[in-house]
């Protein structure tokens, strides 16, 4: 079966053609819902959900299109409502901490550490910015289909998005310049 | 940080939190087991037998039922997805438009002189009312030597509304050339629009040495130089305001190797205040402006200060060959005592001097494409539809050139007359080739069938030249009717009662008559944050007309409603449109309408924006509005610096606009229940 003939399937009222898509997108799915949740099991809760709704709106989607962008759009706006009723977390660093050391970001992306200061970092983002950070770089989806998944004008999306760029740059720039 | 290394990090952090395959289809499986096969829903078997009844009614023909979701909104997407989109693809080869009588050229000079062996040409000079503009070019630029910005004088008259100057020299070529272009009002207000103004013409153009000093200074006369009519032109902006502090961009100098720009402000008291090292963005592509890298300022000058006003001249180490906009932001001004004022001043330019053609003369860097429609180009119309509220076509542009666009359309009848519509143009998302031109009409088109022409206008995306060619279309299409729904339904909050009187529904477009009583005299409008909800759709609201207002506020235009009466005797009555439609179906209908609005007046006093910052920062919100203003008019927006965690941007702005008292919340939430 191909993504097609599982889409066809799932118009069709066979849920094998979910399952199909399931197991073909959550893991990337689930892992989007993360990043912008910061909660494993409401990642899951998230994705699976905008499974049970792409289940019940197949039938606005058009089949010569791919389904992963847009399912992924559902995902995203999901995990951001989702966000925005979770509690901040509080161990989270700002921004400005996170770049504060003196090694290259390069050799810094690979360590734990690392990681676990972007992740705090991102904690502190608003859901909205966090979400088209994880959109732009982590789904590589262009803005106008950005604005598509937040229900936002794609103008929006450019500030958004324009807005958390610079912040991140003009962090590196401050931490490079030590 | 660079955008792979957050792409790695994001990477990285997202196998960190699941590093295991998730498994979700058991859940999955269980709870879809418990709701039932779609297939066997009733409600979907309603609505598919609802949609072909309407298809048989609506007798289409041509329709295609596998179309692009070329369409941002949910309403045409689903009028898409209802097969009520007809295919056409007819192609036309678009016909030469007239061509507009040339305007005058520029006046060519040609006088050359030369100093501390540098030789400078003035090769042309060209005024207008709001922008004055003049080119040169300059051999034996040798040893760090460089061109500083000029002057121009104007005798007797005494420019007025100065906004600012721009010098592009481009020296990475031999003869190095240079255009300057100042926008300022030039006129004689006692001959203006009754004779031709002249005036004798000065410039002075500094030969600087490599450290920046004035070395020599070449002067150029011109006389009786005519003056064309012409506006202020482009959009770049001179000053902004933020945080209560104005700032300006008096010049810009944009070389092949390096920029300077120079920013004034007048300060707040007598300390010596400094401007904080600003970024730019320099951009080879206008959309791209978002995503450029940003160059920090590496030197600035002492700052300098004059009649109370304070300037520094800041370098910033970037070429600006090929960039046809940038965006200069300064974010700080500082004491030596440690005293700061933070705000977002941001200064962009998409008219850079490089780019801009004059009557006669190449710009120095050309944009993409040529000017002219070469014989290759094709318009094909794809696809229409129309319904009462509006008529939709898509349109493909194929050439061999990319950066063909429509520039305009318009729609006529069968004996020729344009029908009166407003009218908009967009592209599908990654689709830049194709356009979807929608046309509103001023009040409702006739339901039953269209016949006429439509004529699509091509022109240049970039550049001054559009409206090159035109492709004529003839049109024959259906116009599907509304469906009329009267909830006279009423909900009071925040002790206003709205009235939601009618519904009226297209597939693709519905509009909501809503009926209230104003919180005060004012002009309290709808919210543009309404938001509209059927079944599954959501669109927020795009249209809104006032059709009712007793007692009528002063200088409120009412748009006559034809067969509609008011509902009430006091009040206001409003329409508002939203880009969602009706199939047929049993839906649930949900209107949402946050709050009314006034709207804002282009300024705001200082004084008003100040308090409602203070009011705001104790919520823990902190946000500045920002005003600027430039030869393309002003504009203001806010700049959110800080929120509670959970609140969006959109809530902040309701706030603001709350504590200036340009918002009344609601919300006023209308549940109906629609069937055919």
């Amino acid at each position: 079966m191909d993504e097609q003939e599982a889409i066809r399937q799932l118009k069709h009222g066979d849920i094998g053609g979910l399952e199909f898509l399931v197991n073909l997108h959550q893991g990337k799915a689930v892992r989007t819902a993360y990043l912008i949740t910061r909660d494993p099991a409401l990642a899951e809760d998230v994705v699976q959900e905008a499974f049970l709704q792409a289940y019940r709106s197949i039938r606005h989607f058009d089949p010569t299109r791919p389904f992963g962008p847009w399912f992924m759009r559902s995902v995203v706006h999901a995990a951001v409502k989702a966000a925005r009723g979770n509690s901040p977390d509080p161990q989270g660093e700002t921004l400005e901490e996170l770049f504060a050391d003196e090694a290259s970001v390069e050799e810094l992306v690979e360590t734990a550490e690392f990681q676990e200061r972007l992740r705090a970092a991102l904690g502190n983002l608003p859901p909205r910015q966090r979400a088209v950070i994880v959109q732009r770089y982590f789904l590589d989806m262009g803005e106008a289909e950005m604005a598509a998944g937040l229900e936002t004008a794609p103008g929006t999306i450019k500030w958004l998005l324009h807005e958390a760029r610079r912040r991140l740059h003009s962090l590196l720039s401050e931490r490079n310049s030590r | 940080m660079r955008d792979e290394s957050i792409r790695k990090s994001l990477e990285a952090l997202a196998r960190r939190g699941i590093p295991e395959e998730p498994n979700l289809w058991p859940r999955l499986a269980a709870r879809l087991e418990r709701k039932g096969s779609p297939a066997m829903q009733t409600k979907w078997k309603l609505a598919w037998i609802v949609l072909l009844v309407l298809l048989g009614l609506f007798a289409v023909t041509g329709v295609a039922y596998a179309v692009y979701q070329y369409f941002n909104d949910v309403g045409l997407q689903s009028a898409s997805n209802a097969g009520l989109i007809s295919t056409v693809n007819v192609t036309a080869q678009p016909t030469r438009m007239p061509t507009a009588t040339p305007p005058e050229p520029v006046t060519v000079i040609g006088n050359s002189q030369t100093l501390e062996g540098v030789s400078l040409t003035l090769e042309w000079v060209y005024l207008m009312d709001g922008q004055q503009a003049f080119g040169f070019s300059v051999a034996g630029l040798e040893g760090g030597k460089a061109i500083g910005m000029p002057v121009m004088g104007f005798g007797r008259l005494v420019p007025e509304q100065y906004r600012g100057a721009g010098l592009a020299v481009k020296d990475n070529t031999q003869p190095v050339t240079g255009t300057y272009v100042v926008n300022q009002i030039v006129r004689d207000e006692n001959t203006f629009g009754k004779t031709d103004t002249r005036t004798d013409v000065s410039i002075d153009i500094p030969l600087l040495e490599e450290n920046g000093q004035v070395l020599n200074t070449f002067r150029f006369e011109v006389k009786n130089e005519l003056v064309h009519d012409g506006p202020f032109a482009g959009g770049n902006v001179y000053s902004t305001r933020a945080n209560g502090q104005e700032m300006s961009l008096d010049w810009i100098l944009l070389s092949s190797k390096t920029v300077q720009a120079r920013l004034c402000f007048t300060p707040p008291d007598g300390k010596d205040w400094t401007i904080a090292p600003p970024s730019i963005q320099l951009v080879a592509d206008i959309t791209q402006l978002g995503s450029a890298p940003q160059v920090v300022s590496s030197q600035s000058t002492t700052p300098t200060t004059e009649n109370g006003v304070r300037c520094q001249i800041m370098t910033f180490p970037v070429g600006a060959s090929g960039a046809q906009a940038f965006t200069l932001n300064a974010s700080e001004l500082s004491t030596p005592a440690g005293e700061v004022i933070k705000g977002e001043w941001d200064f962009n330019w998409n008219q850079l001097p490089s780019q801009m053609q004059f009557p006669g003369i190449a710009p120095l860097e050309t944009p993409l494409g040529s000017d002219d429609i070469g014989a290759d180009v094709t318009v094909t119309l794809e696809k229409s539809y129309a319904d009462i509220n509006r008529m939709v076509f898509v349109v493909f542009i194929k050439s061999t050139q990319t950066d063909f666009s429509v520039s305009s359309a318009t729609l006529k009848d069968t004996t020729g007359a344009e029908l009166n519509t407003g009218m908009g143009i967009s592209s599908p998302p990654d689709d830049p080739s194709r356009f979807i031109i929608e046309f509103y009409p001023e009040t409702e088109f006739p339901a039953g069938q269209f016949k006429g022409q439509l004529i699509v206008e091509i022109g240049k995306q970039l550049g001054p030249s559009s409206g090159l060619a035109e492709a004529h279309f003839a049109v024959d299409l259906p116009v599907y009717p509304a469906v009329v729904f009267a909830p006279m339904q009423t909900v009071t909050a925040n002790g206003v009662e709205m009235l939601l009187q009618m519904i009226k529904v297209t597939p693709s477009f519905t509009q909501a008559y809503l009926c209230y009583q104003k919180p005060s005299p004012a002009d309290w409008m709808i919210g543009s944050q309404a938001k509209l909800k059927i079944g599954e759709d959501t669109a927020i609201q795009s249209m809104s007309t006032l059709i009712f207002d007793s007692p009528r506020l002063s200088g409120i235009g009412i748009m006559p409603e034809p067969g509609w009466s008011p509902p009430v005797k006091t009040g206001r009555c409003m329409k508002a449109g939203f880009p969602v439609g009706y199939q047929g179906q049993p839906e649930e209908l949900v209107l949402t309408i946050g709050g009314l609005e006034q709207s804002m007046p282009e300024v705001v006093p200082d004084d008003q924006v100040q308090a409602a910052r203070k009011k705001l920062l104790a919520q823990g919100i902190d946000m500045d509005w920002v005003t600027s203003s430039g030869n393309g008019g002003g504009g203001a927006g806010p700049v959110i610096n800080k929120k509670p965690d959970g609140m969006s941007d959109e809530q902040v702005m309701q706030l603001f606009y709350e504590e200036l008292g340009y918002y009344y919340p609601g919300p006023w939430i209308f549940t109906v229940e629609i069937k055919p």
